[in-house]
Formats: C-alpha cells, structure tokens, sequence
C-alpha cells in the first residue's frame, strides 16, 4: 500500500498523485500509440469508435457524474455536431475549422438550451432534453435544403493539410488524439473552481449556494461544456458512419449514452473510458464468441442484444457504482487486505434527485 | 469573477511550477507523429501479402456476410429472408459445395440501428473478410454501411430495400432482385391513370420511404402532364387518418396512392370503409401483409398493391416443387414461408448460380461478371430475373394483387412504367 506524504495544499491538485500514476498511464499511451502495428483492422476500427462514444461520454459526464443533471438529449448534440461538421465540410471549410466550429456550435445551442431547461432538476429535465432532441429529430428531417431531409447527406472524407484519414489506421489516430485532449482538458476543467463548483452542485444545492455559486449560471455553463464535447464526438461520428440520416440520432443514442456512463461509473473519467468499452465491445465479443457456437445455438435470432442486456441488467443490480466503481474496491481489497471493510464503499450520495429547484 | 481566478491561478502559478505535468501532452504529440509514419509504411506491406488471393475466398470456403435485422423493428423482414437463404446454402453445403468450396454465412444483427450496423460492418469486413454481402436489411443501415463496404469493393447483392440509392448511381457492385418503390409507384400510377382514373393523391409516411413514394408518383405524372391532387403526410406513429382522409375525399381522390407500412394501412382503410369514401387505395411492397387482406371488417376488399413477388398460399393449387421447398421450409424453420423467406431462398439462388458460373478461379471480377451473364433466371415461384452488363436492376417488372374474399388474388403479373 502507498502512503502519499503531502507537503503542500497544490498537491491535491495535481494531474497524477504519484510517481506509480505516471508509470502506468504511460504504458497505456504507449500500447494505444502501437496497436495499429499489432492489432488487426477490425479491433483498431471498434477501438476507434471506443473512443468517439467515449469523447460523447466525457461531455455526458460532466453533466451527469459531476454536476448531478440528467440528459436524456445528448443524441441532439451529437447531430447537431455531426451535422455542423458534415455541412462546413461540404461548404469547403478546412477539416480542423470546421471540427471546431461544430465543438462550438453545439456548445452554443447547449447553453442556449440549458437557459430554460437548467431551471428544472431531475426528471423534468430528462423530459425537458428529450423534447428537446425530438425537435432537433423533426429539424434535421424537414430542413432538407441543409440536411438532405430523410435521404441523408454524404460526409467528405476527413483530410488535414491534404493527407486523407479515411483509414482505419489514421482515423484511429485522429480520435486517439482527440480524446486524449478531451481528456486533459475535462481533467483540467474539473480541477478548477469551476469543475469544484460542479459537484458541489452535485451533491447539495443548497450548500452550494450559500457558498456563492450561481446556480443557473454553473448549470448552464456545464450544459454547454457537455454538449461541446459530444458536438466534437459527433463530428468524428460523421466520418465514422459516413452517410448522415436522422435515423443515426435517435433515442435509443441517448439512451445508451447513459448507459454508457452508468455502468462505467458515474463520476469519475474511468468510467466514461469503461463504460466506453462496455458498450461497443461487449456485442461485438457476443458476436465473435457466437460464431464458435454450435450452430443450432448460434441461429438463434436476438442471442447477442439478450445476452448483451442480461449482462446490462446484472451490472446495474449488482454493481451501481459502475466498472470503474468495482475495480475501485477490487484495488482496496487487495490494498488493505487483511482489514478490507464492506462499507468502505456504502454509497453516500445520490446524483440523480427527482425534486424540482424552488 | 470565479473565471478570472481560473485564469489567474492556473496559467501563472500551476504551470510553471508543475510543468512536468504536462510532459505527456509533448510525448503524445511527438509520438503521434512517429506512429503514424510507421503505419504508413506498414500498409502497403499487408496489403501486398493478401494480394493474391481474393478476400473471404480459400480453396475450400467463401465466405459471405449480411447485416439484417433479426430482433428490431423489422425482424420480421430480418429473420425470414435469413432463413430463406440458409436453407439454400445449407442444401449447397450438404451436396459438396461448389467448386469444392463450401458456403460460410456470417449473419450479423443490426436491431435496425445505425451505429449496429456500423458496428456489423467493421466484422464483416474486418474481421470476416467477407467476399460479397447479400441480403443487408434497411435503407438507413445499408445506406450508412455503403460508403465504407464499396471502398472496400465488396459487392452489396440484393439489399431488403426498396430505396433508389440501392441501385443509383449504377455501381459494379451494386445489385438488386427486387422491385424499387420509385419504379413501382410509377408503374402504379401509369397503369391506373391509363385506366380512366382521374385525380390522384399521395397519402404518405414522414419518412424517407414514403418521400420515395410521393416522388415517384409525382414524376410519373409529370411524365404524363398531370398532376397530383392532394398530398398528405403523417407521422409514422400516427394513429388517427379522418382528418386526412377527409382532406383526400374534399379533394375528389378517385385513386389514392399510399407509402405506408402495415398498421398504418389498415387504419387509413378502415376510416375509409367508415367513412364511405370510395377511392382505389393503391399500396406497394411494404404494406403487403395477410393481416390487411383478411381485416374482420372487410375494409382491405379491394385494396391494391404492386409486388415483386406475390403471396403464395398453400391451398392453392400450386406447382409441385414449390409445394416440397413448402413443406421443406416448415419442416426446419417451424412456420410458413412468407414473401421474405421467398425472397432469401431467390437471393441465395442466384448466389449459387452466380458461383457456379464463375469457374472454380474466384474473383469478385469474375464473380461479377457471372452475375452479369444470369440473363434468364426464373426462379422456383416463376419470376423472372434478369442481369446484363451495366443492368444490375434484376427485377423490372411488377405483379398487381389485389385483396379479394380476405385473400391475395394476383391480377396481372408484368407491369412496368
């Protein structure tokens, strides 16, 4: 077990506690910097597509692990995004311009968006986001000068300074880097005042304004961010799928987005990386493991989303603290081994309240 | 004031003195770069060693790949037509194979969804190594997947969908087996106008079928210097027609051209039966259904629909070898073959026989051009498709059924536009 001795205040602030920190992450940079070199292109295709949910997540979870609100729209964002993105493109805005644009976009609607919405708490404002994302659904389908309509639009092929990243390899890289960035950038975020204003919200409200910080203003801010974030994943999204329909943005998106931070482990970055893996890889694990089946199981229709959801449900019984939350108590145990106490890990608080604010 | 002390803090202080922090940021971006370079070295490489065989082909295997949708929205399409060319590769597999090859069919579920069947792509090309992708289900998912699988040059045989985009613009890899609901709503609309109707109307799903449907009828009109009557759209969770349908008989409508789904059509007939509004209601392919023919109330009597394979029943008197491949369906699958399982049996027919001519040297080029060479197929229930060199629209023809007595009842078999 590692005892930290702290000598100053700022310490608590830094990016890595300790040397060990350090050691590590830098091994997972360098095994994702060399996978393309030892993985096949499916898994670097699936691993780069890990990466662009897991860019959405980041945004997802500074709204709902860090600052307690609940969104049941983010799939709006990642079309607004994607959109943005796919249009510019197509106007002949450089790739890197455009991308940030798209970033900004959907952050500006978000906030615009957060003004209202930010005034309800809980379950009226999952209802309020989800009314939200079926206007954007009925904007994206009838504003077909723009968006194509229900016939879709094509996505040019993402190129920066003239070298084409279709690939499966470059793109990869391409996202690598950018969650990467997304990543130091919501570390950062969370480690300013505003990222501490955030969960002060999270866990109390009332605390959190005697304190002095200005509810609407923190909420709408952190709504804007979340959407800024999952517009850039959208915009990766494009490229990926590479034909944009309204049918791509659906409820279903929103929903597994949540999912996604849910069982990653609400409030924490982990989290949004597992829950990341959870959802894209665990069907296509399904998938591969259901070709080596005997036949007569394997033609099953409906095995892999039944298994999938078994899974699901299992881990949300048994584990609500998420992927990142088991792996957490699996280190302590280990760490404290002969005094592991079960609740160590009680749960404290609660992110979601379904009481309205005023 | 909270983001100027951000800014205060942050930019003079933490940085300068813990600046080590951020070496990884100044790794990352260095070894981005090397990464990449390697990378790009390494390709040609890989691509070299696969060079000489084709993909998803081995002395003994091809293997091909569908994306579809077997517990979604539209299962019901998914799940038939799978089994529809199981039993095709399966009979092919049991007596050797061809060529010596036997036939690997990796089925992949979409739930009709996009990024699934984004997903579902990557395995199949990836991973599978697919040859050729035969029967993907969806215009939204087979739309999305297409970009990257004709990049990839794999053939996409006979989508499930009526979509133009399956078929436009001509691709080499593109090909279809069956009707397109823009070809079909004009050979509708010709051969009713052409029958002394007078004043058409569209009543449509909000969607990109039914855009297909009114663009179609709107085109065939033109064609023919009318115009349509009166259009009205609706959402596809739309349960309530009076309002429209009244608009439809203030209007004069004497046929009304529909691009609706099951439930819809059935509704929309129903308020007409109670209303007494007496129009010719003309559907297509995806309303096509028993459960509108055989409706308690009587309201699908009389109710059109221009097919690319009609419903077959079994107390017909129906030729011999459809009623063993019958028999044979139930025997395996446990329920009745319907239009969908016709459908996946025709489309894996044609594979094989596409195999076959192909020679035992297997390439998409040459397997391309067997495709192309198939000129006059008729398949087991007697339809007719053709191929050629730059015609890879198999099926030009529609069939007319209309419901008569709770049944199908096929009045004419080739009606084009």
């Amino acid at each position: 077990m590692r005892f930290i001795k702290k000598i100053s205040y700022e310490q608590d602030v830094r990016l890595f506690q300790h040397e060990g920190q350090i050691f590590w992450y830098s091994l997972l940079v360098m095994s994702v910097l060399i996978a393309p070199a030892l993985l096949d292109t499916f898994y670097i295709g699936e691993l780069s597509l890990v990466f662009i949910y897991a860019i959405s997540g980041i945004g997802l979870m500074i709204l709902v692990g860090y600052t307690g609100l609940v969104s049941l729209g983010h799939a709006a964002f990642l079309a607004i995004g994607a959109y943005t993105h796919a249009c510019l493109l197509a106007v002949g805005v450089p790739f890197v311009v455009s991308m940030i644009c798209a970033t900004f976009f959907s952050a500006l609607i978000g906030g615009l968006i957060g003004i209202p919405a930010l005034r309800m708490t809980g379950i009226y404002l999952a209802v309020a986001t989800l009314a939200f994302a079926s206007i954007v659904e009925q904007i994206l389908t009838h504003w077909v000068s723009v968006t194509g309509g229900f016939r879709g639009m094509a996505v040019e092929l993402p190129r920066v300074l003239g070298v084409e990243l279709y690939d499966a390899v470059p793109f990869y890289y391409l996202c690598l880097g950018i969650l990467v960035v997304c990543l130091l950038l919501a570390l950062n975020l969370l480690r300013s005042p505003m990222g501490r204003a955030m969960r002060a919200i999270r866990d109390s409200e009332i605390p959190a304004r005697s304190m002095g910080i200005h509810l609407a203003f923190t909420k709408t801010l952190a709504f804007a961010i979340s959407a800024g974030f999952t517009g850039l994943a959208g915009s990766l999204l494009a490229h990926r799928i590479g034909y944009l329909a309204p049918d791509s943005f659906t409820l279903l998106i929103s929903i597994q987005l949540l999912i996604m931070v849910v069982v990653g482990g609400l409030g924490s970055l982990h989290g949004v990386i597992y829950g990341a893996v959870f959802i894209c890889f665990l069907p296509q694990i399904i998938a591969i493991m259901r070709d080596f089946l005997p036949t007569a199981i394997a033609r099953i229709p409906g095995l892999e989303p039944g298994i999938f959801g078994l899974i699901l449900v299992l881990f949300l019984i048994y584990e609500p603290h998420g992927i990142y939350g088991r792996w957490l108590k699996f280190r302590h145990y280990f760490e404290q081994f002969p005094l592991y106490r079960k609740a160590a890990h009680k749960r404290q608080k609660s992110y979601l309240r379904t009481e309205r604010l005023r | 004031m909270t983001l100027a002390w951000i800014k205060k803090r942050h930019l003079s202080e933490y940085w300068s003195e813990y600046w080590s922090e951020y070496w990884l940021i100044f790794a990352l971006t260095g070894l981005i770069s090397c990464g990449g370079n390697e990378t790009r070295e390494l390709n040609p490489v890989s691509d070299d060693s696969e060079s000489p065989t084709t993909r998803g082909v081995t002395d003994d295997e091809v293997v091909f790949g569908s994306h579809t949708d077997l517990t979604g929205n539209i299962a019901i399409w998914g799940v038939g037509s799978i089994n529809g060319a199981r039993m095709r590769f399966d009979d092919v597999n049991e007596a050797g194979g061809i060529h010596g090859r036997k036939i690997r069919f990796v089925v992949e579920d979409t739930q009709y969804e996009i990024p699934r069947a984004i997903q579902a792509a990557n395995k199949l090309i990836n991973r599978d190594k697919v040859f050729a992708m035969v029967l993907n289900l969806g215009t939204p998912t087979n739309n999305a997947v297409l970009t990257q699988q004709l990049r990839a040059g794999i053939p996409n045989l006979f989508p499930l969908t009526g979509a133009r985009s399956m078929v436009e613009p001509y691709h080499d890899l593109k090909f279809t087996q069956r009707g397109i609901y823009y070809y079909e709503i004009r050979a509708g609309v010709k051969y009713f106008m052409e029958r002394g109707k007078e004043t058409p109307c569209v009543i449509h799903h909000d969607s990109d079928y039914g855009q297909e449907i009114l663009e179609g009828a709107q085109d065939q009109l033109k064609s023919m210097g009318r115009e349509l009557a009166m259009v009205s759209a609706y959402k596809p969770s739309e349960t309530e027609f009076t309002a429209s349908l009244i608009r439809l008989r203030n209007a004069g409508c004497d046929v009304v051209l529909m691009g609706t789904a099951h439930r819809d059509t059935i509704l929309i007939l129903e308020t007409a039966r109670k209303m007494g509004f007496e129009a010719t209601f003309v559907g297509n392919n995806a309303a096509y259904g028993q459960v509108i023919a055989e409706q308690q109330s009587g309201s699908g009597e009389g109710y059109h629909a221009f097919v690319h394979i009609a419903k077959l029943y079994k107390d017909d008197t129906l030729p011999q070898n459809v009623i063993d491949w019958w028999n044979d369906y139930e025997s395996r699958f446990g329920t009745e073959p319907g239009i969908p399982a016709m459908e996946g049996y025709r489309a894996a027919d044609l594979v094989v026989l596409a195999l076959e001519k192909a020679g035992p040297v297997l390439t998409i080029e040459s397997f391309i051009q067997a495709l192309e060479q198939i000129t006059d197929y008729t398949d087991i229930f007697g339809y007719r498709i053709a191929f050629g060199p730059g015609d890879h629209k198999g099926v030009d023809e529609s069939v007319l059924s209309v419901v008569e007595n709770g049944r199908w009842k096929t009045l004419a078999t080739s009606i084009s536009y």
